[in-house]
């Protein structure tokens, strides 16, 4: 691990959020875009005339060349105005993404340390206690979470505390610090609920790798030697096992990303997952390009340092650094 | 390796009952599917506002909804509709995918390099914010749900064929093929592709599950299959409003989603096992056994 390699690998990240933007716009832009018509029939007017909305789709800029549009937003994005201005009201991205960002952002911070001081100590102990209660148990708990949406979950939690305890989640979102607890009392929920279904396959992955590495003849050897059960588990065979696992924690943190989208709807967050839904709904191209960017940035920095923790975990994933590969099995 | 397929999903089948359970069931929803314009009592989609929001039972199987649409039918023809969406997006997906991801391994050096920043780029996307953005720009239709799908698996799809390819890459077989002189479409389909199918095709099975519950999210946002043709999450988004005085409206569908997504799951977890060649009814019983005996 070398700072050259982060250095390269940071310097990498440019050019796919680039290529992730490109992707987006195009998309957007393969079907002639009519946020004119959606401006214009929010503001009450069921009829318009061809006029009017020409009128506007050349006020926005929408007539000028994709090039010149796609340049525009990029530079916009350059300059520090995170792409510069909703179409819709012409509200600043920026402030909307500074608004947006920490709160999905903390729902997935809260979320992934949830998952691995859960997650991954029950799954050890299912692969530890294979085929027996405390595998079965765990097994059962963790796998409604993969099968049974979340957003299906967060309307039976819903309807399960208005009709037992006839308490309802707060309505007005506020930050970890201005308000802790009704902060708390509003992420709980959907935290608890991605939780569960970002940690189905964490479980089942680190048992199967658990499982698979324990099977190794070196493990054998571990236990031949006589070494404490403890030491076999965690010292030997969790340190390979721990490869899966750090790879579906990058694989698991778009689902959560996804998950957030949703929940976020349900229980009136006011994050970027709304954002999101309702900009693409609206065809608000350069804040949909703005927020899918942050996002893709997020998930690339993410998935750097999940890579990073790879070659932390394995000698043997150098990423071309060392001179010559050793040969273990 | 017919034979010894079936022999290993039967013996491996046999130490997991629940597995033909999930089995099953899955050919049950899959019969209901199909045959269910035979199956179901009443048509999906005709209205009968006097018998709005019937509760389960008063003549109506599983009830019927706000607009006196017979739950139970349109619950049936969801799953064809579930089925279909899920079933054609994870194989479009996974075949994308896979090919891409092998190919991205077996070439190395810049051509990985440059595939795997193209996937990085896609896989940079959460599949619901593509699937969103996708559905949201081409309008909500059975077809562009599928390509939503599909499209945000396989750079999923991608990583796992190439992970499992690379970790077979420098093994001996490998090494043999290259020494008598095989070419790279024969070591491509003949030596990684079997070692990289399985635990791919055991994804994929897991996969469709993801896209099950991808497809009724969207159609739960209103991104999916247009009304007022049945879909789960169709009817999960009708019956938001009417949570508390009709349950059945969000319990049926929501219901036959997680039992279908569920049987998916555990079926992939089964085919993993099945296709691994490390794992045998033996040496998977052993590996706990040891431990479980120091205890």
């Amino acid at each position: 691990m070398t700072i050259s390699y982060l250095l390269s690998r940071l310097a990498l990240i440019v050019p796919t959020a680039l290529l992730a933007s490109v992707i987006i716009f195009g998309i957007m832009h393969v079907l002639p875009g009519d946020v004119a018509a959606t401006i214009l029939s929010g503001g009450g007017e069921t009829t318009h005339s061809p006029e009017v909305r020409e009128a506007l789709r050349e006020e926005l800029g929408l007539n000028d060349h994709w090039l010149k549009q796609y340049g525009t937003w990029l530079w916009n994005m350059v300059n520090g105005k995170l792409g510069g201005y909703s179409l819709i009201d012409g509200q600043s991205i920026r402030s909307q993404v500074a608004h947006q960002l920490p709160i999905t952002g903390l729902l997935a911070l809260y979320t992934l340390v949830a998952s691995i001081f859960i997650w991954v100590p029950l799954g050890i102990i299912a692969s530890w206690q294979r085929d027996r209660w405390p595998d079965y148990l765990i097994r059962f708990i963790a796998l409604p979470g993969q099968a049974v949406p979340s957003f299906l979950l967060a309307l039976l939690a819903i309807l399960g505390l208005l009709l037992l305890f006839g308490w309802s989640t707060p309505i007005v979102y506020t930050g970890p610090l201005d308000d802790p607890w009704n902060h708390a009392l509003m992420v709980f929920w959907p935290v608890l609920l991605l939780t569960w279904e970002f940690g189905a396959g964490i479980v089942r992955v680190t048992r199967a790798s658990m499982l698979e590495t324990l099977g190794q003849p070196y493990i054998m050897v571990a236990q031949a030697k006589g070494l404490p059960e403890q030491t076999v588990l965690l010292g030997h065979a969790l340190r390979n096992a721990m490869l899966p696992i750090i790879t579906v924690l990058g694989v698991q943190f778009g689902a959560l990303l996804g998950g957030t989208l949703i929940l976020e709807s349900i229980f009136g967050l006011p994050g970027i997952g709304r954002g999101l839904v309702e900009a693409a709904s609206a065809r608000d191209f350069p804040v949909v390009q703005s927020l899918v960017t942050v996002l893709v940035v997020a998930m690339l920095l993410v998935n750097l340092l999940l890579d990073l923790a790879y070659a932390r975990a394995d000698p043997r994933v150098s990423y071309g650094l060392a001179k010559n590969q050793g040969n273990s099995s | 390796m017919n034979i010894g397929f079936a022999k290993r999903v039967i013996s491996l089948g046999r130490a997991r009952p629940m597995v033909i359970f999930a089995a099953l069931v899955l050919l049950g929803i899959a019969f209901a599917a199909v045959f269910a314009g035979v199956i179901a009592p009443d048509d999906p989609l005709t209205q009968d506002i006097s018998h709005r929001l019937q509760s389960p039972g008063n003549g109506y199987l599983l009830g019927s909804d706000n607009f006196g649409r017979d739950v139970f039918s349109r619950t049936l023809h969801g799953a064809r509709t579930a089925l279909t969406i899920g079933l054609a997006s994870v194989a479009l997906g996974t075949a994308i995918g896979t090919v891409v991801g092998l190919a991205s391994a077996y070439r190395g050096g810049w051509v990985d390099l440059l595939v795997q920043r193209v996937v990085d780029a896609f896989f940079g996307f959460p599949l619901m914010v593509l699937a969103v953005v996708i559905v949201a720009t081409f309008g909500a239709s059975a077809n562009t749900v599928i390509a939503a799908i599909a499209v945000a698996l396989a750079p999923q799809v991608a990583r796992l064929s190439r992970s499992s390819a690379l970790s077979v890459r420098s093994s001996a077989h490998i090494m043999a093929a290259h020494s008598i002189g095989a070419d790279s479409t024969r070591i491509l389909f003949r030596h990684f592709l079997p070692h990289t199918l399985g635990p791919v095709l055991a994804y994929a099975t897991g996969f469709v599950a993801t896209a099950l519950v991808a497809e009724a999210a969207l159609s739960f946002l209103g991104l999916g299959v247009p009304p007022p043709n049945p879909s789960w999450g169709g009817m999960l988004s009708d019956g938001r409003e009417f949570l508390e005085f009709a349950p059945w409206l969000t319990l049926v569908p929501a219901a036959a989603l997680s039992v279908t997504a569920l049987c998916f799951v555990m079926l992939g977890d089964f085919l993993r096992d099945v296709m691994d060649p490390t794992v045998t009814v033996q040496t998977a019983g052993e590996a706990s056994a040891h431990l479980v005996k120091d205890s």
